[in-house]
């Protein structure tokens, strides 16, 4: 007996025999199930089922992490037509929206090390000053970044102009960018790609705010700038000499035609609104 | 009556499955006819569950039967007479022959994890029953390779019919 079960006798015996891949149970029980009909779904243990379950929920409360992060929580503030509003932001940032205008925001994201608000429209933005949270305002084709300042948007068809009151801002629009300080303004034209800086803003940034327009020699070309945007009007157009001649005057709460009418008399030339395009 | 269940019949099929094929072969000396008896065995299993019939001690009845068929095996094939081998476990109990084939099969499926090159190695010595020497010109490499693989492979084997040892007298 001691001989059949040495080491060196049991080597021996399987080895004599071994082939690969035979008595593979698996394979075994392949043919057996197909000669007997049995089909099984394969066994889950219960640690495997465990195992699922884990990931399972890891996997849900990731996602549902993950998703709660990045889902952002918007708010958004929008006027109509003739409506203005002043919006105030979490960190004291006035912003003050002409008609037709909607900014929006993520109440998430404000002020944890940027400050972003995408506008539509026209706006005037008094930003509190946040050296670790820069603001930026984005439209569609452009951007501009600010430390702290207070700057008008506007946003038209064709263009987008801002002008910097206060402090300084960076203005970015496709592959340009500009810096702008106070009293500068700058207008993006999208055909052009391109952008235009000027060394003055206007009188009337901020007539839509207060319902004045205001003109100090100011030459007709800017007038007429300054009806067209604050009416959302057009105007014929000026002769050379007319481009030239100074207007000073103020006009709070009066209809274009009142405005033009005044105008056409105080310069005597004659100046008409067109249908708008 | 116990629930037939298939999931456990399966568990003790591929549990049992290589310690009866190495059973069977201490009485009939062919892989595949070995397969064939346990399977059979089973199949005898299946028809008994299948038709409500308790068996009461799975692992005693398998190995009764493997023993059975392959006697009755032996004896429907005058072959096998004339080399007159009479299986060599004549005296064990049961308890033992079972213990022996399971460290068989443990022992073959040690085989079956050795790296292939050693694997191949091991067999050419203790299978083919070759010298080191012939294993080295074959396989184009030294004989202290040869005895360098060897060497693992049977102490792997060693590892593995030890540990069994102790779990058996635990």
């Amino acid at each position: 007996m001691k001989k059949y079960n040495s080491f060196e006798e049991r080597i021996r015996f399987v080895a004599q025999y071994y082939r690969e891949n035979c008595f593979s149970e698996d394979a075994a029980w392949k043919r057996f199930a197909l000669k007997h009909g049995i089909v099984r779904r394969p066994r889950i243990s219960f640690m495997q089922w465990s195992a699922a379950a884990v990931i399972l929920l890891l996997v849900s409360f990731g996602s549902y992490w993950f998703y709660n992060q990045r889902q952002a929580d918007w708010i958004s503030e929008s006027t109509v037509a003739g409506q203005i509003k002043d919006v105030f932001l979490p960190d004291s940032t006035v912003i003050y929206l002409s008609e037709n205008t909607e900014i929006k925001y993520d109440r998430k994201s404000f002020g944890k090390g940027s400050r972003n608000v995408l506008l539509q429209g026209k706006a005037f933005f008094k930003v509190k000053r946040d050296k670790t949270s820069p603001f930026s305002v984005k439209t569609k084709q452009t951007k501009v970044e600010v430390l702290g300042t207070s700057f008008q948007i506007a946003e038209y068809k064709d263009r987008v102009k801002v002008d910097v009151l206060t402090g300084k801002v960076r203005f970015e629009a496709e592959s340009e960018e500009v810096l702008l300080s106070a009293g500068m303004g700058a207008v993006y034209k999208p055909k052009e790609n391109n952008i235009e800086i000027s060394n003055e803003i206007g009188e009337n940034v901020m007539s839509w705010k207060e319902g004045i327009l205001r003109f100090n020699h100011t030459p007709m070309y800017k007038v007429v700038n300054d009806l067209r945007d604050f009416y959302v009007i057009n105007i014929t157009s000026l002769s050379e000499e007319e481009k030239n001649l100074q207007l000073t005057a103020s006009f709070k709460d009066m209809s274009i035609d009142e405005v033009l009418r005044i105008i056409n008399q105080t310069l005597d030339i004659n100046l008409k609104t067109e249908e708008t395009k | 009556m116990e629930t037939f269940s298939v999931a456990d019949f399966e568990y003790n099929f591929k549990s049992l499955y290589k310690p009866l094929c190495l059973f069977a072969l201490r009485y009939i000396h062919e892989t595949e006819d070995a397969e064939d008896i346990v399977q059979q065995a089973f199949a005898d299993v299946w028809e008994k569950g299948s038709k409500g019939e308790n068996i009461s001690n799975l692992k005693s009845y398998l190995y009764q039967t493997v023993k059975n068929r392959s006697l009755n095996f032996i004896t429907r094939q005058p072959l096998y007479e004339t080399t007159a081998q009479i299986p060599d476990t004549e005296d064990l109990d049961e308890e033992e022959e079972i213990a022996l084939s399971e460290r068989d099969a443990r022992l073959w499926a040690a085989i079956d994890n050795l790296p292939k090159e050693r694997r191949r190695i091991f067999l050419l010595s203790k299978r083919d029953g070759l010298k080191y020497q012939e294993i080295a010109d074959i396989l184009q490499i030294s004989v202290k390779t040869v005895e360098n693989q060897m060497g693992k492979a049977l102490k792997t084997l060693r590892n593995t019919a030890i540990r069994i040892y102790l779990f058996f007298f635990s």
